[in-house]
């Protein structure tokens, strides 16, 4: 068990230059080529954890922008609703101020054809009124009715209360004793005759009947002296019949009017 | 029978010798140094890298794992000496199982070197980690009285570095070689094999022994306020 220092010097020696070696060689290029594999790891994990971070963002905006579209999508919805209320509103009133109008029209119109219908039932119902009384008087009492009428207008005057009779016959002083007699239908002689005798009994003696046709009565006579007139006919009979009819057409538009508001 | 390889001289020119011990040495020095150089000529520096690549950065990242669990430093400035004194004195002993190979770490020759190298390392380490002065200081501590003691302990656990290393691998050797003589078959297979076991051993203990001086060189002050960093271990 000997030392050899000349040995001990040799593997002094070789050992220092196996550290300078094995360092040359081995552990600065394996610590190398670790360090620059770890690098490019952690390279490669920033690189993800960007591409990560990017794809998040991007979700992020994604899902910011379907919010958005959701959020106009619902503003556009409700706007058209507004606008379709708006129309529909819109329409409706349309609607109703046409309906109003052809309502109004049509009751315009309803009012006219009554009105006309009135003036054609007082026309024709006057002729035919006075037909049928005609043809009734003749036929129940053999008189004729223009007779009855001048007997009935003769009548009225005697039962005419006196103060009338005296307004009427100064009326009649005041145009020379001119009053004028108006009939629809023409007068005999005779019927003249009895006009006159009646009015000078009733009146006044100095009276001077003049008598004229007149259209707008219907089977009657009328008595005019200055402002007075004394008029017996069938005008107001047939007031009260139109009258009647105007109640019933009355009544009966009013069902239409409430059946067409329903 | 040769106990060291020192005897065995293989060529001698005047005065100069070449002994068994400094040929293998070269031997060991040529053969790590060759794969080293294979290995590390065209590195990977991706995650394909080849079988002995993969090794070499086991044992690489491994070595420095080591020193840093026992220095707890970063093993850089140290894996070179620590490094090369373990992968020195593994291939050293684990070639023993080649026939007609003698290991230069059965040489007290080899091992007196390679203590040495530690003797001298651990205070330049220590100086050029903490400065002279504040190096120095540590003999001093914690009283003058205690230098002659540092002193022994310094040299007495060089030379423990030395002849239990020998010891070790020349009684290994040694063993095998009464063995072969007395039970050619069986026995001196199963002792290699524990040699084989032993050598891996030895090499680990001296190379942490050695970082373990080294670290405590260059963490004495460290040592004093935080007792737990440091453990010096013992074999």
């Amino acid at each position: 068990m000997e030392i050899n220092w000349v040995t001990v010097a040799a593997q002094t020696v070789n050992f220092l230059i196996l550290v300078w070696l094995l360092h040359k060689f081995l552990y600065g290029p394996v610590m190398k080529a670790m360090a620059a594999r770890e690098e490019k790891i952690h390279k490669r994990k920033a690189e993800a954890d960007a591409e990560k971070e990017a794809a998040e963002n991007t979700r992020q905006g994604l899902e910011a922008d379907q919010a958005k579209l959701a959020a106009e999508r619902k503003a556009l919805l409700e706007d058209a609703h507004a606008e379709a209320e708006k129309v529909r509103h819109q329409l409706e009133a349309e609607a109703r101020a046409e309906t109003d109008t052809m309502r109004r029209a049509w009751l315009e119109q309803l009012a006219s054809e009554q009105t006309e219908f009135l003036t054609d039932v007082r026309g024709k119902g006057a002729d035919a009124i006075v037909e049928i009384c005609r043809t009734a008087l003749k036929e129940l009492a053999g008189e004729d009715l223009e007779r009855r009428i001048v007997a009935a207008f003769s009548g009225k005057l005697d039962a005419m209360p006196a103060d009338v009779r005296k307004k009427v016959a100064a009326a009649g002083k005041r145009h020379d004793g001119t009053v004028t007699v108006e009939s629809a239908f023409p007068l005999s002689k005779q019927d003249k005759q009895q006009i006159t005798e009646s009015l000078h009994t009733a009146m006044d003696p100095a009276l001077k009947p003049k008598f004229e046709a007149a259209d707008d009565l219907l089977a009657g006579i009328r008595l005019r002296a200055d402002s007075q007139v004394i008029e017996w006919s069938f005008n107001s009979f047939l007031d009260q019949l139109t009258n009647r009819i105007e109640e019933a057409l009355a009544g009966e538009t009013a069902r239409e009017r409430r059946a067409a508001a329903e | 029978m040769r106990i060291s390889p020192d005897e065995w001289v293989l060529y001698s020119w005047r005065e100069l010798e070449l002994n068994a011990t400094i040929a293998f040495t070269w031997l060991v020095m040529a053969l790590i140094t060759g794969a080293s150089w294979l290995a590390t000529r065209r590195l990977s520096e991706t995650e394909d890298i080849s079988p002995f690549q993969n090794f070499l950065e086991v044992l690489v990242t491994g070595l420095a794992d080591q020193i840093r669990d026992v220095s707890r430093q970063e093993p850089g400035r140290y894996l070179p000496f620590v490094g090369t004194l373990f992968v020195f004195i593994a291939v050293s002993n684990l070639l023993s199982v080649v026939p007609g190979y003698v290991a230069p770490t059965g040489s007290l020759s080899t091992t007196v070197a390679l203590a040495l190298c530690v003797f001298v390392a651990v205070p330049l380490f220590g100086i050029a980690s903490r400065g002279l002065f504040s190096y120095l200081r540590e003999y001093l501590r914690p009283t003058p009285l205690m230098l002659p003691f540092t002193v022994i302990s310094e040299l007495s656990r060089t030379i423990a570095l030395a002849v239990r290393l020998y010891g070790n691998v020349m009684s290994g050797a040694m063993i095998a070689g009464i063995l072969i003589s007395i039970a050619p078959f069986f026995f001196p297979v199963v002792m290699q094999l524990l040699g084989l076991i032993t050598g891996l051993i030895q090499a680990y203990i001296f190379a942490i022994l050695a970082m373990v001086y080294i670290a405590s060189a260059t963490q004495a002050s460290h040592r004093k306020t935080e007792p737990d960093t440091q453990s010096e271990k013992e074999s």
